[in-house]
Formats: C-alpha cells, structure tokens, sequence
C-alpha cells in the first residue's frame, strides 16, 4: 500500500512540477495530511481508550509545522491564503502538546542503529477533543 | 534606458540560467540519486541545492517511530568528498559519516521526532580560478 501511496504520489508530483503547477501539489498534500487526521481523530472518538492512536495523532505536531512550511511557500497562489489561516489555527492547537525529552542510551533495533531522544509527548483529552473538532470544522469548510 | 534594457535582460539570463540550473538539478537527483534508494520506499520529496566547495546545508526532516529509514546523499561528480551530519534538535549530534565511506545511513529513531542532517562539501583549489558548483540531493526512503 505505502509503495502504491508513494509512487503515485510521486508521478502526479512530477507531473504537476513539469507543468508548474506546484502549488496543486501543496494544495493534494495538505488535503491528504488533514483527512489523515480527521479518520485518526474520529476513530480516537470511536476508541478512546486506544492510547496507539492518540499517539500518532500526537505526532503530527511535527508534521503540520512541515506542512505549513510548505504551504507558505505558495501563499500567493490562488485558494492558499486561506487554507494557510486555518492551518495555522489547527497548529495552534497541536504546538500546546508537550514534549518531554528522556536522554536515549545508543541501541541496535532489527540490527541497525536506533538514533535521537527518547520523547513522550502529552496531549490532554481536552485538548485532543479541541484538535478533533476543529479537524471537522476545517474538513466539512473544504469538502462543503 | 539602454543600460535599464541591459539589466534587464541580464537579470532574465541570470533567472533563466538558475531556471534550467534547478531544473537539471530535480533531474540529476531524479535519475542518479532515486535508483540508489531500493530496497527503501523513497517518500517522495527531492531536496536539492546547488553548492560549491566549502559550502554547508541543512535540512529539517521528521522521522518516525517503528519505520526504518535511510537517508541518501547524492552529488555530482564535481563535489568530490561530501560529509554528511546528522543533528538532534538541540544541534547535538547522533551521526556523523565521516570515514565511513558510504553515503546512505540505515536507521530507526528512538521516538518520532525531528532531526537536522547537515550536508558539507569540503573545500577544493580551483585549477583554473573557477570553482565547480554542483548539485547536492538529500533524500529519504522508510520501510516497515
């Protein structure tokens, strides 16, 4: 599934490079990432007690920093702006997940190295139900 | 307005000239670099950058837990000798590929977070008083 994921996601990227229309691409990633998110956070709605999926829900506080990155890159390119604000609103909610550092002694894993710091990150159930619903809110304005 | 005109058109032949510079760039890294990636998944983004000798880059990148990564660094046959780094958030570093002879690194993280991997081409004497710039690609590949 991830090497279907991948390599069609990388042909239309190409695509859409070649055609200079990057900001399509931006625009496919940033939609892709928030229904994500969304079908993660409802499915945390559906099973709260699953701590794996708020985990990965948790993590994401990395990737919408990327994500907005690139979008800025393109905030003059039509329908960007906006979706930029709302974003921004989302990462709001993600930036207050604390990350707590626990220094990692070196090890081997599945007989590679195993690299970076040990980092629990703490979301609240309230905050988790914040980043739920404005996930919705920002999903229903796109798709609606 | 001669000299305007000349700018100008200087200016066009300098944008025109990164232009295509970028574009062979994307495409060096597409055909050299992409191959060098199996048996990992490539995750479909292509950092490039045009360096010459004695010039310094880096990138952020977000790893995840549970996957195994490898990061390539790929450059032209011009920018011989190139050292890659691997940093934590703080700028403490994890790796170094430093007489390791190799330029692929094999890994997990500890915990999904961030890292900083730093690409330097070490200086070089010109022999005809013109340095060789050439085309750096710093790529990521996963696997379960």
């Amino acid at each position: 599934m991830q090497v279907i994921i991948s390599e069609t996601f990388w042909q239309i990227d190409n695509q859409l490079m070649d055609e200079g229309r990057e900001n399509v691409s931006a625009l496919i990633i940033a939609g892709g990432w928030l229904e994500g998110i969304y079908l993660a956070t409802q499915l945390s709605v559906l099973n709260p007690k699953n701590i794996e999926i708020k985990q990965r829900i948790a993590e994401q506080k990395y990737s919408i920093e990327n994500l907005l990155n690139l979008l800025k890159s393109y905030e003059n390119s039509k329908g960007l702006s906006e979706i930029i604000v709302v974003y921004e609103e989302l990462k709001e909610l993600f930036d207050q997940i604390e990350e707590k550092k626990i220094s990692g002694e070196e090890l081997m894993e599945d007989d590679m190295p195993v690299i970076g710091h040990k980092i629990e990150l703490i979301m609240s159930d309230d905050l988790l139900k914040k980043i739920t619903q404005k996930t919705a809110e920002i999903r229903a304005d796109i798709t609606n | 307005m001669k000299i305007m005109k000349f700018v100008a058109a200087l200016t066009l032949l300098i944008v025109m000239s990164n232009m295509s510079w970028g574009q062979s760039c994307r495409a060096f890294a597409k055909k050299d670099c992409r191959p060098q990636m199996a048996p990992y998944i490539h995750n479909g983004q292509l950092n490039t950058a045009t360096l010459f000798p004695g010039d310094k880059a880096d990138i952020l990148l977000t790893f995840y837990s549970g996957q195994k990564y490898r990061i390539l660094v790929c450059s032209q046959e011009q920018l011989q000798g190139l050292a890659f780094r691997i940093l934590d958030t703080d700028r403490n570093e994890v790796y170094n590929s430093k007489n390791k002879k190799s330029n692929t690194f094999d890994f997990k993280v500890a915990s999904t977070q961030q890292l900083i991997v730093e690409v330097t081409v070490p200086e070089a004497k010109a022999a005809n008083g013109i340095e060789s710039q050439g085309c750096v690609s710093i790529m990521v590949g996963f696997m379960e």
